[in-house]
């Protein structure tokens, strides 16, 4: 891809970023409870406080200069004051962002690990009875609502048969300094195996929670595309020259059914982001899913709405990513 | 000269499960082909001509089978073969073209790969490792681009299917094929998918290379004409038997299968211009209801209620053969 149309695609990222900033402004503007009321609580406060407060917060400005000052700011990086922590909502964010992406990260992992092979034995196997449990287990993957799913999990796997942890990130026994943010990194990091394994445990059942939905999709996705590979005149025309049957199958039919399978992923990761608040709220996790849920309750407007941006652009960044995987792996596609 | 017997196959039977029950797409295929010779294999779709050739190379599809008879290759019996041994046949020995060479060469992988792969599979007297090794394979990818005439092979080896041309494509599925100089090459509807300028020149690279790499060449086509100028001998298929078989001058001017008469009728021609052209009337039968008869018969002319009765093919001159009842009133 030239930088020219690299950037042109930046570029169209704009707009997108600017009306779901709108929206996600609009939407919470309009959303019932008071900011104030809930800081101050319900009593004990003089009118003249409050509306101190309100002038503080910057609330007491027409709807459209509140997000045309926003505007103003995010554009120079800095995404104002969370109202419920008195800090700086970038700092506030930073904290709990290695905590999501390390999560999301996992989730993509486990759905890979567990999709490719499982689509591809079910295409080779097509029809039998491997192939029809494969097909089950997508379609209970991707109709499982989150939630329900992870505590499932938790009654299962934590509560009865207490292999795993119920909830939080690392065990209050393990005292690991953050380097990266990444506890999995930062673990090995202090050479501190044990608490690496801790940390393991802590995040299978959420990671497992997050991921299936996603390795459901990416099964059924890898198992069609493989089989129509495996139909192509190329492949057959591998098996005539004589090649090793390993080679026609990775090199021949896997590499070509992948090209779906790599897009479809990058796009879900995307979607992983929605999933991480039910998730993180389930298993207690610290992370940006659980931030937003908590901001929302205590309408902390400028913590959700640079929340939101950074899905957005979270989101728009994966398509992206998609586009440019698609064109790496597939040399007719040209960006 | 006495020719050696390069390929034989005795009553070949291939058949294929599907929904509607076992469909038997070969039915009893015997040949011969010499070294150095070209065959020209022709028949309407469906009608056994390239399963037969895929059944000689072990690549019938997962739900056919070969449920009987004999392919004997310079001497060995393919059939008796595991499929590691098959596999070093396929490609070293007996290599295959298709019939499109956009669908046969891999869009994703360059063709300097897709030929390397090739010889990295079959060949045994090149440098054992390291930069020697790659040079060799390079060299050799190189010479084989050249001799398909794929002009500047340096540059192009880089390059990926969807940059060439139709007819250069099917120039390097050619040069792919011919890499590990193979004894047989067996190319299946090797001009359909070109447009007819390119067609002659592929058909007289094939036959060009034949000659200089003294191979044996089968054709598997529905074009006469293609035969009529490439090939030594021709076979007639129709809905999965031989019909006839003989030295090609014998065929075009003396027919003895009413098929193979229908066949040639209805190639248009210039001094028929203006005429309309004669099609067969009706369709090749449904394989799974065929029955004993003659298969013909509900299309053919010249039917007879003998025909009712199994016809088999029969030896008429040393190397004819026909399947019908009346070929001596077709001379």
């Amino acid at each position: 891809m030239n930088p020219a149309k690299f950037f042109q695609r930046l570029l169209q990222l704009a707009p997108v970023l600017l009306g779901v900033s709108f929206i996600a402004f609009m939407m919470l503007a309009m959303t019932p409870g008071d900011p104030v009321a809930l800081i101050i609580g319900e009593h004990a406060a003089t009118p003249e406080q409050i509306e101190t407060l309100r002038r503080d917060l910057g609330l007491n400005q027409p709807l459209l200069q509140r997000f045309a000052s926003f505007l103003a700011d995010a554009v120079t990086g800095n995404f104002g004051t969370s109202f419920y922590h008195r800090r700086p909502v970038a700092e506030v964010i930073g904290e709990r962002l290695p905590a999501t992406i390390e999560l999301s990260l996992v989730a993509l992992i486990v759905a890979l690990v567990t999709s490719i092979p499982l689509g591809v034995l079910a295409a080779i196997r097509k029809n039998t009875i491997f192939d029809r449990i494969a097909t089950l287990f997508s379609l209970v993957g991707v109709s499982m609502p989150g939630f329900w799913l992870g505590i499932l999990l938790i009654m299962i796997f934590a509560v009865n048969l207490q292999l795993f942890p119920v909830a939080g990130r690392i065990g209050f026994s393990h005292e690991v300094d953050p380097i990266t943010g990444f506890m999995l990194i930062d673990t090995l990091l202090h050479r501190n195996f044990a608490a690496f394994g801790e940390t393991l445990r802590y995040i299978a059942l959420p990671a497992v929670t997050l991921g299936l939905p996603m390795a459901a999709i990416l099964m059924r996705v890898t198992r069609t595309s493989m089989l129509e590979v495996l139909q192509q005149d190329y492949v057959t025309f591998a098996n005539a020259k004589g090649l090793k049957p390993r080679r026609i199958f990775f090199r021949h039919a896997l590499k070509n059914a992948l090209i779906p399978t790599v897009s479809v992923a990058a796009i879900e990761t995307g979607s992983l982001l929605g999933g991480n608040m039910i998730v993180e709220t389930i298993f207690g996790w610290p992370g940006l899913g659980r931030l937003v849920v908590e901001s929302i309750f205590v309408r902390n407007y400028p913590l959700v709405q640079a929340a939101v941006l950074l899905y957005a652009v979270t989101y728009v960044l994966l398509n992206f990513i998609a586009d440019i995987l698609y064109t790496l792996l597939n040399p007719r596609v040209k960006l | 000269m006495k020719k050696r017997v390069l390929l034989e196959v005795n009553a070949l039977k291939t058949t294929f499960s599907t929904r509607a029950g076992p469909v038997t797409a070969v039915d009893g295929v015997s040949l011969t082909l010499n070294e150095g010779e070209c065959l020209g294999v022709v028949g309407e779709s469906g009608s056994g001509k390239s399963v037969t050739f895929a059944s000689v190379m072990g690549l019938v599809r997962a739900n056919g089978r070969i449920e009987e008879g004999e392919i004997r290759f310079m001497g060995r019996d393919l059939r008796a073969m595991s499929a590691e041994e098959l596999r070093l046949v396929r490609g070293r020995e007996i290599a295959m073209t298709m019939q499109d060479a956009l669908t046969a060469l891999n869009p994703s992988l360059r063709i300097d790969e897709q030929l390397a792969e090739m010889m990295e599979a079959h060949l045994d007297d090149l440098p054992v490792f390291g930069p020697a090794r790659k040079r060799a394979i390079r060299d050799r990818s190189v010479e084989m681009l050249r001799l398909v005439g794929i002009p500047s092979p340096e540059a192009r080896l880089q390059q990926y299917p969807h940059e060439f041309s139709g007819g250069m494509r099917q120039r390097i599925m050619i040069a792919i094929a011919l890499a590990c100089r193979p004894k047989l090459l067996i190319a299946d509807e090797p001009t359909t998918a070109l447009d007819v300028t390119i067609q002659a020149q592929v058909l007289d690279l094939i036959s060009d290379l034949r000659r200089e790499l003294g191979m044996s060449v089968v054709f598997i086509t529905h074009d006469l004409g293609i035969v009529a100028e490439h090939c030594d001998r021709v076979m007639v298929m129709y809905a999965g038997q031989v019909v006839e078989e003989g030295e090609t001058s014998e065929i075009i001017e003396q027919c003895r299968h009413p098929y193979t008469r229908a066949l040639l009728a209805s190639i248009p021609r210039p001094e028929l211009r203006g005429q309309s052209l004669n099609p067969i009337p009706g369709n090749v039968p449904d394989l799974r209801d065929v029955t004993n008869e003659c298969r013909f018969r509900s299309r053919c002319a010249y039917a007879v209620p003998a025909c009712s009765r199994p016809v088999m093919m029969r030896e008429i001159a040393p190397g004819r053969k026909t399947r019908c009842i009346r070929d001596g009133e077709l001379a």
